[in-house]
């Protein structure tokens, strides 16, 4: 217990001194679904999709935070609106303390260079008809580099993600899907931000590959100092590489801990069903007993009040409270937060 | 459950895959995707066959169902179902069995079913065609028999409600309104379950899963195995897992077959292999999961990719990406040897895994 204290305080420290890298208040990113013309005439009103609904986020410099979560959650949105390749609807953004919602086109562009994306998809997120000098160089190109120096740049940044150089001339198809994400690893890495999203990097690999790039990843963290925001529904990848964890369920945070706390002991009663629910390889006689959850998450369009796991919560404690009031998240102290009514004690 | 050596001298074998390969003529070359593989699947048993993409476990579950299409075909061995030889099957007598003792569920529900039929439909043409009637072959005279000599063909009726039975048996809530529900108007959970359902329509008694839980989020996969084991515990049917899942496969199954480039490298009952990989390939796939919760257990990654099958090396196929390989392996190929009860490996340098199995 002294021990886990000292930890935390450590741990605690090191977060207090500095401001945070990026700080993420009230975001909200709702996407409306207009109706068609009839449906306008028998009097159908615009809905929207909730897709990210008052979220808070903090990241602070050098760390990873790992946001987990199940498919239509808003793990993905919630990046993207980070960036700003969506425009939220509500809430601030501030990376090193400066808010970029309202930023003008060109100054944005100019952040863009400290704030970087890895996405799952190596094969969709690659253009087929160009050559990996071209993909590695476009984001040189915009941040005005002179056209003589960005093949060196490019080669440079091959030899960094342990991609041959004479693999330079090639395209996309001629790689397998390790070496894919590998360049768009470089493309991301090539005007060394300070940020870097990474939007499920390692899901549509193999398993070998994955933990190829896993440590490729740790190690540029290293070498580079990147902070990384980890995006995954992997949970056992995801407690590998983090060390905070944001747990989310349909557009809010429900729990957030240190990945070692988390692990030990999951608050929300959706962590506990979602790390339970995962398929682990165990030794003889180590099969644990599982919770599994009834029906799948409600759609978010247009969420109703009350508790956002209402439906598929099996505590025993659940009640009106929990049907009516939304719970807030609630700091427990020691970097936890939870929203949940039963947790908190405000049943 | 019986342990694998009491079982083998109890009953005879439900599947015997001998010697199996399944090749593909490309432009490019013969893609040797099954390469000689060799399997038992006891009654009630669940065998997982575990590999990365392109090892050719799908292909081994595609073969025994003969769905190989052009430009692949099965160039030899034997795949006997119930002591019948599946390969020398016609397609006629293959249809009759696809669907009644065999059935095959596939990773993604989505393009498995027909987008534009109501499940309810989907559901009953299973059981109509494959139930009673063995005479499912279309065309004119099909249709005048079926027309002159109606015994034995189950009614829309009866079928509607078999088929609102095992969409409650399968766990699907409201099943009378599902039955009338398009698939595109269900989660992707209920679509594996309405796939489930038309797989277990007549009582299979082999059912090949193809990645049945890949395409799914994790809460739902609980759901999904937690019905596939349910199944198979009710009505002892024999299951052949196909994933790429370690986890999936620690959970739910008694034996596994681990494959690389085409070929069985390693054949052990569950735990077995789990505590004692012999194989270089299984200990460095195990080596490479990431453990949940525990940061301090480095993932080392295996070196290299796996290579083209149109274009294996010599010898192992596995010798270039092996730490323990030397020449001797790089120009003879091992063949699988039994080194304990149940447990195969192909390996020239299975006496020195001995070591990494710890570790892994």
């Amino acid at each position: 217990m002294a021990e886990a204290q000292a930890a935390v305080s450590a741990g605690g420290a090191r977060v207090d001194a500095a401001p945070p890298l990026l700080e993420v208040a009230g975001l909200k990113q709702h996407f409306p679904i207009v109706p068609n013309l009839v449906e306008r005439l028998f009097g159908k009103k615009v809905r929207h999709v909730h897709a990210v609904d008052g979220v808070d986020l903090t990241v602070y410099r050098g760390e990873t935070v790992g946001l987990v979560g199940e498919s239509g959650c808003g793990k993905s949105t919630l990046a993207r609106s980070v960036l700003r390749l969506y425009q939220p609807t509500a809430g601030s953004v501030k990376f090193e303390g400066r808010e970029i919602l309202n930023l003008p086109p060109a100054e944005m562009r100019r952040l863009r260079k400290d704030m970087q994306i890895i996405f799952q998809d190596p094969f969709a997120s690659l253009n087929p008809r160009q050559t990996v000098e071209q993909i590695v160089g476009l984001p040189l190109r915009i941040q005005g580099v002179p056209k003589h120096e960005i093949r060196g740049r490019v080669l440079e940044l091959l030899e960094i993600v342990g991609l041959p150089p004479g693999h330079i001339d090639r395209f996309p198809h001629q790689f397998s899907g390790g070496q894919r994400q590998r360049i768009g690893i470089a493309r991301a890495l090539a005007v060394r931000p300070k940020f870097v999203v990474a939007d499920e990097p390692v899901s549509a690999l193999d398993v070998s590959i994955q933990a190829q790039i896993i440590n490729l990843l740790e190690r540029l963290q290293e070498e580079f100092g990147l902070t990384y925001l980890f995006i995954t529904h992997d949970l056992s990848v995801v407690s590998y590489v983090s060390d905070r964890i944001a747990v989310m369920y349909l557009g809010r945070i429900v729990e957030w801990a240190k990945t070692e706390d988390l692990f030990a002991e999951p608050l929300h009663p959706y962590t506990q069903a979602l790390l339970s629910a995962i398929p682990t390889v165990e030794r003889r006689g180590r099969r644990r007993e599982r919770i599994i959850l009834q029906g799948s998450p409600p759609t978010p369009i247009d969420p109703p009040g009350g508790c956002r796991f209402y439906e598929r919560c099996f505590l025993k404690e659940k009640n009106e409270t929990c049907r009516l009031v939304d719970p807030e998240l609630v700091d427990l102290g020691n970097g936890r937060k939870v929203a949940c009514h039963a947790v908190a004690g405000t049943l | 459950m019986l342990p694998d050596t009491e079982r083998t001298i109890n009953a005879e074998p439900i599947l015997d895959v001998r010697n199996l390969r399944t090749h593909f003529f490309t432009d490019r070359g013969v893609v040797k995707a099954v390469d000689g593989v060799s399997f038992q699947l006891y009654p009630g048993e669940t065998v997982g066959v575990v590999g990365e993409s392109g090892c050719g476990k799908s292909m081994t579950a595609a073969s025994i169902m003969r769905l190989v299409s052009h430009p692949g075909r099965i160039v030899g061995g034997e795949i006997l179902f119930m002591g019948e030889d599946l390969v020398r099957k016609s397609e006629r007598e293959m249809r009759r069995l696809r669907g009644n003792q065999l059935a095959m569920i596939f990773q993604d529900p989505l393009t498995t079913l027909n987008p534009v039929l109501k499940v309810g439909r989907q559901i009953t043409e299973s059981i109509r065609i494959h139930a009673g009637d063995d005479r499912e072959d279309g065309g004119f005279f099909g249709w005048l028999r079926r027309l002159l000599d109606p015994s034995g063909r189950i009614s829309r009726k009866e079928a509607w409600d078999r088929a609102v039975d095992l969409l409650r048996q399968v766990g699907i809530p409201a099943p009378d309104e599902r039955m009338r529900a398009y698939p595109h108007e269900m989660s992707g959970g209920m679509r594996q379950r309405v796939m489930i359902a038309i797989a277990l329509a007549c009582n299979p008694v082999l059912l090949l899963a193809d990645e049945p839980t890949t395409a799914l989020d994790v809460t739902i996969q609980a759901q999904i195995l937690e019905l596939m084991q349910d199944i198979k515990e009710k009505r002892g049917t024999s299951i052949l897992l196909i994933t790429h899942d370690f986890g999936v496969v620690s959970e739910f199954c008694d034996r596994v077959i681990v494959m690389y480039a085409g070929k069985i490298v390693e054949q052990a009952p569950l735990y077995e292999l789990l505590d004692n990989p012999r194989h270089p390939y299984t200990q460095g796939l195990l080596a490479s999961i990431p453990r949940l919760g525990d940061k301090s257990h480095k993932v080392r990654p295996i070196k290299g990719i796996v290579p083209e099958l149109h274009d294996l090396p010599p010898g192992c196929s596995f010798s270039t990406r092996c730490p323990l390989a030397d020449e001797y392996c790089g120009r003879v190929e091992p063949e699988l040897e039994e080194i304990a009860p149940g447990h195969l490996v192909a390996c020239h340098k299975v006496d020195a895994t001995a070591a990494g199995a710890k570790g892994a």
